[in-house]
């Protein structure tokens, strides 16, 4: 029985973390309409992407192109994932007003990226084709089953 | 009418090709290649208190980001930023007057077609819509397969419009593409059925050769044109044609 009152507290925590969560990716999304999507301190570049999802599953695709395939870093967590690349080479923009700075050079790819839902690492399936990196990853199965005496 | 010319755009047989940001940006990469290729010169623009406030520098001269260019009997339309809503309908209405006003034998955009597995399809096919008998004649000419179901969404559908109601020859070109990311081996398909259709020689190849490139620098105008297009989608999704559905 204690199991049981452990389980839903359990549960009602997973679900305060989902509604912080939800509020973080909304906060995200109105930000992400106003900055640009690089960082010139950190030199580093934000990727598009996109969240699709799949029923059991939720399908994210970052697009990566020009980056060395063996500096691809992927790492996925039960709330987000981050993903990190270098570029084949970096690139140099001229003619740029960034503080005192007249160019800015960008050398890889960053990305943190809050999930809508939360899933379970460990089933996550990763590909990378034609500069395109898809992740396939199991939602984590919603619900406890509480046996009626 | 808020087109004005730089320089007197004047001839005969003359073309309009349309690239305004959207599905993939395809439309903008394809006219941006053929400025750049046939180093075309700017020959007027369009200008509307509904544009956001941007300025394109050129050479440090201010110039708006909706803009006309030419080479021979082409003119080509581009736009450098993502186009709010509330623009499409002045913008269609510009241009199909502009097209009566120069006779242009036809004005024909060019624009993406969402294709779900894009990423594994190596060569992307072209579709075409016309407003007219006329414009069917030139794809079919080409050879380039009619879009014959479906439905049109957005400026390219409002310019077949209404250009079907002035009688202007207009042409949609839409070549199968990713929807949220640049897409430049769209482009360049978009563009061989368009050399067809003109009857000139267009070099793509630099846009197969630099697509990485070209994805890393379009990033931003992909991620505002997404923003409009989702609002679209919000907006029309659930008007659909009925008939769609039956």
């Amino acid at each position: 029985m204690s199991g049981d009152i452990d389980e839903i507290f359990r549960e009602y925590f997973r679900r305060i973390q989902r509604a912080i969560r939800r509020i973080e990716e909304e906060i995200e999304k109105e930000l992400s309409t106003l900055k640009p999507m690089w960082d010139h301190e950190r030199e580093c570049l934000e990727p598009l992407y996109d969240i699709i999802d799949e029923g059991d599953e939720i399908k994210v695709t970052f697009d990566l192109p020009y980056i060395k395939r063996d500096t691809l870093s992927v790492n996925i967590g039960e709330h987000e994932i981050v993903v990190e690349a270098e570029l084949k080479e970096e690139m140099r923009y001229t003619s740029y007003n960034v503080g005192k700075r007249r160019e800015i050079c960008f050398r890889r790819f960053y990305k943190r990226l809050i999930l809508p839902e939360d899933v379970e690492p460990k089933g996550a399936k990763v590909t990378y084709k034609r500069g395109f990196l898809i992740i396939t990853v199991p939602k984590k199965r919603k619900g406890y089953r509480i046996e009626v005496e | 009418m808020p087109i004005y010319e730089v320089k007197k755009i004047e001839g005969r047989d003359l073309y309009l090709i349309g690239g305004l940001p959207d599905v993939g940006l395809v439309g903008t990469l394809a006219t941006i290649h053929l400025i750049k290729q046939f180093k075309m010169e700017e020959v007027g623009y369009y200008d509307s208190n509904k544009l956001p406030p941007i300025l394109v520098l050129d050479s440090g001269l201010p110039k708006s980001p909706v803009r006309i260019f030419s080479h021979r009997n082409i003119m080509v339309l581009t736009s450098e930023v993502a186009l709010p809503l509330n623009v499409f309908d002045d913008l269609a209405n510009s241009i199909i007057e502009f097209a009566v006003e120069k006779k242009f034998r036809a004005v024909i955009m060019i624009t993406g077609l969402i294709t779900r597995d894009r990423i594994d399809v190596e060569v992307p096919r072209v579709f075409g819509a016309a407003s007219s008998e006329e414009g069917l004649k030139l794809l079919k000419n080409a050879g380039i397969e009619l879009m014959n179901e479906g439905y049109l969404a957005g400026i390219n559908a409002l310019i077949l419009k209404k250009a079907a109601s002035k009688g202007v020859t207009s042409i949609v070109l839409m070549a199968q593409s990713f929807e949220a990311y640049p897409d430049p081996g769209a482009a360049a398909s978009a563009l061989e059925s368009l050399a067809k259709i003109i009857g000139i020689t267009i070099d793509v190849e630099k846009l197969r050769k630099e697509e990485e490139i070209l994805r890393i620098k379009l990033r931003e105008l992909m991620k505002r044109t997404r923003e409009v297009m989702d609002r679209i989608t919000k907006i029309y999704e659930l008007q659909k044609p009925a008939l769609m559905y039956v």
